[in-house]
């Protein structure tokens, strides 16, 4: 099954530069969708594993899920985006090649068992995702590639000086798997491994969209291609954060937990700080959204520092905001299409243009905020349990003002471009049904997940919760 | 002799934090890049012959030789001759670079009793390295300086992973993967025919996208 | 008795063919024959021969400074050691006297300087008078830091390095060698600091200070350049030559060095161009670096950090 994960995508990249024609571009996205998803719940009923390098458990299970999912929205809407796009075959072959690479290096970063291989995955999206986020070529898009690869570099290549600490620490045995690493925590050296904790974490920080490490976030996810924005940040925000909370754990049963959790709390409440002050003045919506993004992961951190049951709530809240983000970046694809600008400003009457996406929009927003009945207000309402159980009161104000500057911030933007007059270009078409289905579907997914979630799917996150 | 080697190492990043003619950034790159392939061919013992060559071969090749050449290429092409106005004044940088090389030797100091497995010169002189490319990232404004800074930054991180090469040879192998993979790729961006003109751009310049 | 009869000779009459081979070194990379090597002599006598001219808006000092900086410098030459590693006298920390003897040589030669009222001089007094400032702390770092690991405190104990493990001698050796070199190339005027054979004072540091000077007074302070430059030669090939040799290998040794460095420096001089002025802080200050470079290794060692 991982095989298959892993290897497809270098045979249909092969072949979608090879034949270079249209339709085998969305065709071979359609067909690793499928059989992602084919893998993914197999995984699920069985775990498995690939040479001693790659595995599934319980924690990985959830991403690989998510991942799949996610891949098989944005390749049904990549369908219809595409038709929009005018640049030469051969431009498209390898839009397509490095969407298929950069989804593999993404499952590789999931299900890797070994945190040197975690880190070259990690690496690989770099690479893979960079010619994505050029695709337009502008001069914006120069920048914000320039901005991605150069600091994503600076922050791998200090997550790789955490490693080596990490190793230093190591003495006696001399691999990095993580189960070994689980097994002999309290063998390793306490003090370099509290040493190498905050490298790690500003290296894979760096990628998983943590202030102070954020600065590419908002131009990258803003410049890029909407499928490719809605894959960024629905899945390799969560793989960078997985880096994070294999170390995490293994600081947890090292002693040092209290340690590794202040400084994700710190990480957590600084990225909220900072989404809470830039989200009111943004002036492009999409870097609205990439801001919001920067705040859920700050969420998810803190979920994390606060442990106990914040633990399954940060699972929960990672699954929600991939596909409410992902939902979320797909419909802005669909404004931009019909209103020509990726501002704010210029965008009224979305639901009198064009109802469908005019809705989703709100709805997608709602979802985001945490309204309930959606599952954020779950996963943000267990936080804030959480942090009242351990008494950390001051914490949870704070947490409920960022929050509610944030959603002032974001609804001020959304509400504005919703209604009123429709500003659009007369004869601009309404979306067709590929480029709203997809959100529909991740939106009901959300609804049924708020409203009565399975016994099934809640094992599977307590499950996940626990590994932690 | 390996102390020799690694003191000489720390004065080229001296002279990174002072000079601003960026074919001497270059130059001491490449130099840098001879000092480790001799560090590893001396310190590395005789288990393990295949690693071994591969390790040397590739400090060489492609740090001493090949990303100088390119990143040479690159400068000429654009004409790019000298840093002129960073952000802090080289007088005050010098400073600064040596004050993080003291710092350097004084975490070898603490670290003497504790780090057992590594030679207490390496770690202290590959985080200074390390800190100091950092600090070139920062203070300097051309884009091919900051690529420059980060490679300095690299090689630190190459010599650190040295420090445990005895006990974990696959750390060093990743290293160099780390290496090629950010050359091949950073280097491409630049030498792509259109961004020709990329390399010799001030920072200021990529001032479009804010709120 | 030898000996120092040896050394007297070699003060009085190395320094000239030091500038000698200088020059010639120069010649041979600018292609040329170039001047005999024994050309400073008789540069020497003829203007021994001349008469001076002294301008009347100047005062006593200015008659007085040329003689006061030759004489300073030769006495600081009494701590060197010189051949054979021995030296005229030495008690504890007499580098130290031996560093002040020299600024105060360069204080007579400024203010000498000045007191012609002229303003190009003026200029180069104040740059002298910077750069110099900023040698002096690498300098007393070095030789504080190399007393401190031979546990004694004058000069010529410091140069004797053999208690010293040799892999933290090389180290020593290479490092204070670059930085002392670099300390030659300010002190006595080099290029990249100062480039002796520019006509444009508004360039010059060293040489427009002596510019009115004229006679006996411009032989001596020629003179006493050179022999500035060969005393900081001798440190450094103090420091190389181990003590343990037979008198005669290391006063041959002890020559050989200063021709090596008679000659580094005419390479030096063809090769590069001087820093322009704003770089020349810098261009001393990599000089204080290494220098602090030697004594966090020397602190290292001996506080037992390295094996």
């Amino acid at each position: 099954m991982i095989e298959i994960i892993l290897f497809t995508p270098l045979i249909l990249a092969a072949a979608v530069y090879l034949l270079n024609k249209k339709i085998f571009n969305t065709a071979s996205l359609f067909i690793y969708s499928l059989l992602l998803l084919f893998s993914s719940v197999n995984l699920y009923l069985e775990p498995g594993s690939f040479t001693s390098y790659f595995k599934t458990d319980n924690l990985s299970i959830i991403f690989l899920i998510i991942l799949a999912l996610l891949f098989s929205g944005v390749s049904i809407y990549n369908f219809s985006y595409m038709e929009h796009d005018r640049s030469s075959i051969k431009r498209q072959s390898f839009y397509t090649v490095n969407i298929l690479l950069f989804t593999a290096s993404v499952a590789g970063v999931i299900l890797s068992s070994h945190l040197a291989m975690l880190w070259v995955f990690i690496e690989a999206t770099t690479l893979s995702s960079a010619y994505l986020i050029y695709y337009h070529r502008t001069p914006t898009a120069i920048e914000a590639t320039w901005k991605y690869l150069f600091i994503c570099s600076v922050g791998i290549a200090i997550a790789f000086v955490g490693i080596t600490l990490l190793s230093m620490g190591l003495g006696g045995f001399d691999s990095l798997y993580f189960d070994e690493l689980a097994q002999k925590a309290e063998k390793i050296d306490p003090f370099w491994l509290k040493l190498s904790f905050p490298f790690i974490l500003a290296g894979f920080g760096t990628k998983a969209g943590l202030a102070p490490v954020h600065a590419w976030l908002p131009d990258a996810h803003s410049e890029s291609p909407s499928p490719v924005s809605a894959i960024l940040s629905g899945t390799l925000l969560n793989a960078a954060l997985l880096g994070i909370l294999r170390v995490v754990k293994v600081m947890e049963l090292a002693e040092m937990g209290d340690y590794a959790r202040t400084l994700l709390l710190a990480a957590g409440f600084l990225s909220l700080f900072v989404t809470a002050v830039y989200i009111g003045v943004v002036k492009n919506y999409k870097r609205m959204l990439a801001y919001s993004s920067i705040e859920n992961m700050g969420i998810i951190a803190i979920g994390v520092g606060i442990g106990g049951a914040g633990l399954f709530a940060a699972v929960f809240h990672l699954t929600a905001h991939s596909l409410t983000k992902a939902s979320f970046f797909l419909t802005s694809g669909n404004i931009l299409h019909r209103y020509g600008t990726a501002e704010i400003a210029p965008v009224r009457g979305l639901l009198k243009g064009d109802a469908a996406t005019g809705w989703l929009w709100i709805f997608t927003f709602a979802a985001i905020i945490g309204l309930p009945p959606f599952p954020i207000f779950i996963s943000e309402f267990l936080i804030i349990k959480a942090m009242f159980t351990k008494g950390m009161y001051g914490t949870a104000l704070i947490f409920f003002i960022l929050l509610t500057v944030i959603m002032a911030g974001m609804a001020k933007n959304v509400l504005r471009m919703c209604f009123g007059e429709d500003s659009a270009a007369p004869g601009s078409g309404k979306s067709k049904i590929l480029e709203w289905l997809p959100q529909l579907i991740f939106m009901l997914l959300l609804l049924t997940a708020g409203l009565c979630l399975p016994d099934a799917v809640r094992a599977a996150f307590e499950a996940a919760a626990s590994v932690l | 002799m390996i102390p020799f080697l690694i003191i000489l190492f720390s004065l080229t990043m001296l002279y990174l934090g002072a000079t601003s003619r960026v074919e001497a950034y270059i130059k001491t790159l490449a130099l840098q890049g001879v000092i480790l392939f001799f560090i590893i061919l001396l310190d590395y013992g005789t288990e393990n012959i295949p690693n071994l060559i591969f390790l040397s071969a590739e400090t060489l090749a492609v740090k001493g030789v090949l990303i100088p050449l390119v990143l040479m290429n690159v400068v000429r092409k654009n004409d790019i001759k000298r840093e002129i106005e960073p952000n802090i004044p080289f007088f005050f940088s010098l400073i600064i670079t040596s004050s993080i090389l003291a710092s350097g030797f004084y975490i070898s100091w603490l670290m003497s009793d504790v780090a057992i497995s590594a030679h207490p010169f390496f770690f202290g002189v590959s985080i200074s390295t390390i800190v100091t490319g950092l600090f070139i990232i920062i203070t300097r404004k051309k884009i091919i300086t900051h690529i420059m800074g980060f490679m300095a930054m690299e090689n630190g991180i190459f010599l650190l992973t040295l420090a445990i090469a005895k006990e974990m040879p696959f750390i060093v192998a990743i290293g160099v993967l780390l290496d090629i993979f950010i050359a091949v790729y950073l280097l491409g961006f630049l030498v792509n025919k259109i961004q020709d003109a990329f390399a010799g751009v001030h920072i200021g310049t990529l001032t479009k996208l804010k709120d | 008795m030898i000996g120092t009869i040896a050394n007297i000779l070699f003060i009085i009459l190395f320094p000239l063919f030091f500038t000698g081979c200088i020059n010639r070194t120069k010649s041979f990379w600018g292609g040329r024959q170039g001047p005999s090597l024994f050309q400073p002599y008789r540069d020497f006598v003829k203007l021994l021969k001349k008469g001076a001219v002294i301008s009347r808006t100047t005062s006593f000092i200015f008659a007085m400074a040329p003689s006061v900086t030759a004489a300073s410098v030769v006495s600081a030459a009494l701590f060197v050691p010189l051949l054979g590693k021995t030296s005229f006298m030495s008690f504890d920390i007499d580098f130290v006297l031996f560093a002040y003897m020299l600024a105060a040589g360069k204080f007579f030669t400024i203010i000498g300087a000045m007191d012609t009222g002229s303003s190009f001089e003026g200029m180069g007094a104040s740059r002298e008078a910077a750069f110099s400032a900023l040698v002096e702390p690498g300098f007393f770092i070095i030789l504080g830091s190399l007393a401190f690991i031979v546990n004694a405190s004058s000069f010529s104990e410091i140069m004797n390095l053999s208690s010293v493990s040799p892999d933290l001698r090389i180290i020593i050796t290479v490092l204070s060698s670059i930085a002392l070199f670099i300390m030659l190339l300010a002190e006595g005027c080099r290029v990249p600091v100062d480039d002796p054979n520019t006509h444009l004072e508004l360039t010059m540091i060293h040489e427009v200070m002596v510019l009115d000077n004229s006679g006996p007074d411009l032989a001596f302070i020629m003179y006493a350049s050179a022999l500035k430059m060969v005393l900081i030669g001798s440190l450094i090939a103090n420091i190389i030559i181990p003590a343990d040799l037979h008198p005669l290998i290391s006063a041959a040794a002890f020559i050989s060095i200063h021709l090596a460095i008679a000659a580094l420096i005419g390479t030096v001089e063809s090769l590069l161009a001087r820093l322009r002025m704003t770089h020349i802080p810098q261009f001393i200050l990599y000089m204080n670096s290494i220098a602090m470079v030697i004594s966090a290794v020397i602190v290292l060692y001996v506080s037992g950090g390295l094996r």
